[in-house]
């Protein structure tokens, strides 16, 4: 389960998802909230148990996918790009080998 | 006898050889005899063994599907139900032969009625092969009526027994004796399980002797004859809401009544089935089936109904030719239109759609737990968690109550009518949730059992979808008619109810998404409506939520 952050920082990590059935006057609010996420580089999902922020910035994958069969249509919208988290190189890599004697705590 | 091949000679042996260990325990009971005794015993092995031959072979058969053939698969597991109770049979047999030994005077059992006991029983494995290879269901009724006979007969020489042990006869002789009887009771219960496994195999349902009971008698308060001896049982619709039901068929065919319809469950159930018929029939004589006969045994109950000819207008809709589909609707709005306008009473009901739902929202979440969902925020927009807006509707619909009541169906299901397309009439079936209320309870019943039909074929679906608009134009017109100003209010919230619950009987989980989000998408309609703060009166039910 996805944790808020202690200092109340959202999470950088997570999976949030929604499916819904709309119409096209109230699919409109959801589709200006994302354009204005772009727009800000700041997207936040929201759950009770997850508070994940995506921040779009650089380059950005795009897909379109339109279908149409049998009068049943479908259209997928796809973004993806990478975000600078900080993956930090542990300051100290190298092995260290401490001498001590057996069975104690070294 | 196709699918028996190789292991029909087994079974037909396997019968003989416990019908021979009867025989011959019989002999020992009546002479102890230690050769007798001996080969008895030995026998019992080999019935062991044919019976793992012919489980092996049965399972094998079920385990290949015969292609999916269910008649062939439910006769490989009647033969395997049967042979296992065939070789429990022949076990009871070795133990009465070693209990006999007991006997201090070996001669003592013949002061009772133990040869009865043993005519009974190879009487009732004589008819067995007949019986399975047939599939004669009457002759499986007499094999089930064998363990009745041989219940009654242990009861008889147990209160003798007890008499004579009273009487200060030899505790051992007696007790003895009590053992053997007890054993052959045991055959009589074993012989039952083999009588409704051919049953099984016969009409392809478990199905219990006690429900035949209950057949015959209802029949016989009826003052007809048992119908199986000379018709057939069809076993057609199997168990829904509780009740069994089943299609009795005489010789006799008539315009109407091909059959009657036999259907047992719940006493009180049935009985308020009884009760909305008569109501039904004062108000439009010939709509609902006609009752037969009922009969009460405790908390169940049985009756015969008529069965209509007919179609039900779920067949007629999805495979009947377009004007038959189109002349059924309009019989039918007829009909609904009829009833309403005759049964309404100027008194204000509350239908509690919402209450319906959450009865239901157990069952809904055990099969699809993933619609529970919390409330969410997606990029400054919140979305309401799934109760809460369940909650503000409950709310909401405290405002509104139908102007008027109509004596509903109840259960107002595309299967539950039934067009006779000779007669041009309409009946009505499976009417036991029928009570005054609104009307809309009906109309969003309908609507939604066109929709939730599985139907992907783009012809059948537009069918589906003008059947629904068809209704609906007509069900606003009813209530413009009748001055319902808040009827699109009612039945938004009488499709939500429908749309959401129907998701707990949907096994595709995608298809069950798309109802329940259509019920969730209506709440949101009627919960921005009210936050509008625009008059009730201008709201409309957004029709393309019936269109998938």
């Amino acid at each position: 389960m996805d944790k808020k952050d202690k200092q109340g920082l959202p999470a950088r990590e997570g999976k949030f998802s929604y499916e819904a059935v709309e119409d096209a006057a109230s699919l409109a609010k959801y589709l200006q909230a994302l354009t204005d996420g772009f727009a800000s580089g700041s997207m936040r999902f929201s759950r009770k148990d997850l508070d994940m922020e995506l921040c779009p910035e650089g380059l950005i994958g795009f897909a379109v996918e339109a279908k149409a069969k049998d009068g049943r249509m479908k259209l997928a919208l796809k973004f993806a790009w990478r975000e600078s988290v900080e993956a930090k190189e542990p300051k100290n890599d190298t092995l260290a080998i401490v001498p001590g004697a057996d069975g104690e705590k070294v | 006898m196709r699918f028996l091949e190789g292991v029909e000679e087994n079974f037909r042996f396997m019968v003989l050889e416990v019908t021979k260990q009867v025989e011959n325990t019989l002999k020992v009971v009546e002479n102890p005899d230690p050769a007798l005794v001996a080969k008895i015993e030995s026998r019992d092995d080999y019935i062991d063994n044919l019976k793992s031959v012919i489980e092996n072979k049965c399972f094998s058969r079920i385990h290949t599907g015969f292609g999916g053939d269910k008649r062939a698969i439910d006769l490989a597991r009647a033969v395997n139900i049967i042979t296992s109770n065939l070789e429990r049979l022949a076990d009871h047999a070795v133990n009465i032969v070693m209990q006999s030994q007991y006997l201090r005077d070996p001669h003592f059992i013949k002061r009772y009625e133990y040869k009865a006991f043993f005519a009974e029983i190879t009487k009732a494995l004589r008819l067995v092969v007949k019986a399975l290879y047939n599939q004669d269901i009457t002759l499986a009724f007499k094999i089930c009526r064998a363990e009745v006979t041989l219940d009654a007969l242990f009861k008889a020489n147990f209160d003798v027994i007890l008499k004579d042990l009273r009487k200060g006869e030899s505790p051992e002789n007696c007790i003895t004796a009590h053992n053997i009887f007890r054993y052959l009771e045991r055959m009589g219960d074993t012989i039952l399980n083999i009588g409704e496994a051919i049953i099984f195999a016969a009409v392809g349902e478990k199905f219990k002797i006690h429900q035949y009971e209950a057949l015959k008698e209802t029949l016989g308060e009826l003052g007809r004859e048992v119908p199986i001896s000379d018709g057939e049982f069809h076993s057609i619709w199997g168990t829904r809401s509780g009740c069994r039901i089943g299609k009795v068929e005489g010789a006799r065919q008539g315009a109407r009544t091909s059959g009657v319809l036999f259907k047992e469950g719940n006493a009180e159930k049935l009985r308020c089935e009884t009760e909305n018929i008569r109501r039904w029939e004062a108000i439009m004589p010939g709509l609902p089936p006609k009752v037969q006969a009922f009969h009460v045994d405790g908390d169940s109950a049985s009756m015969l109904m008529e069965y209509l000819g007919g179609c039900t207008y779920q067949e007629v809709v999805l495979s009947g030719a377009p004007e038959i589909a189109a002349n059924a609707t309009f019989i039918l709005e007829q009909t609904v239109r009829q009833l309403w306008q005759e049964t309404r009473t100027d008194r204000t009901v509350k239908a509690g759609y919402v209450k319906q739902l959450t009865q239901r929202l157990d069952d809904v979440y055990r099969m699809h737990p993933s619609f529970r969902t919390p409330a969410m925020e997606m990029t400054g927009v919140p979305v309401a968690g799934f109760e809460a807006l369940l909650e503000r509707t409950a709310e909401l619909e405290a405002l509104f109550e139908a102007p008027f009541s109509v004596f509903i169906h109840g259960d107002f299901n595309i299967n539950n009518i039934v067009y006779n397309h000779e007669e041009q009439r309409i009946h009505y079936i499976d009417l036991h949730r029928s009570k005054d209320t609104d009307f809309v309870q009906d109309v969003s019943v309908f609507l939604i059992s066109n929709f939730r039909m599985p139907v992907l074929d783009s012809l059948l679906r537009t069918r589906l979808d003008d059947v629904m608009k068809e209704f609906l134009s007509f069900s606003r017109a009813f209530a413009v008619e009748n001055g319902d100003a808040t009827f699109e209010v009612r039945l938004t919230l009488g499709l939500t109810r429908s749309f959401i619950t129907s998701s707990r009987f949907e096994f595709n989980h995608r298809f069950a998404k798309e109802m329940f989000h259509r019920g969730v998408y209506l709440m949101r309609k009627l919960d921005a409506y009210r936050q509008s703060g625009k008059p009730w009166e201008g709201f409309t039910l957004p029709d393309d939520v019936l269109i998938y």
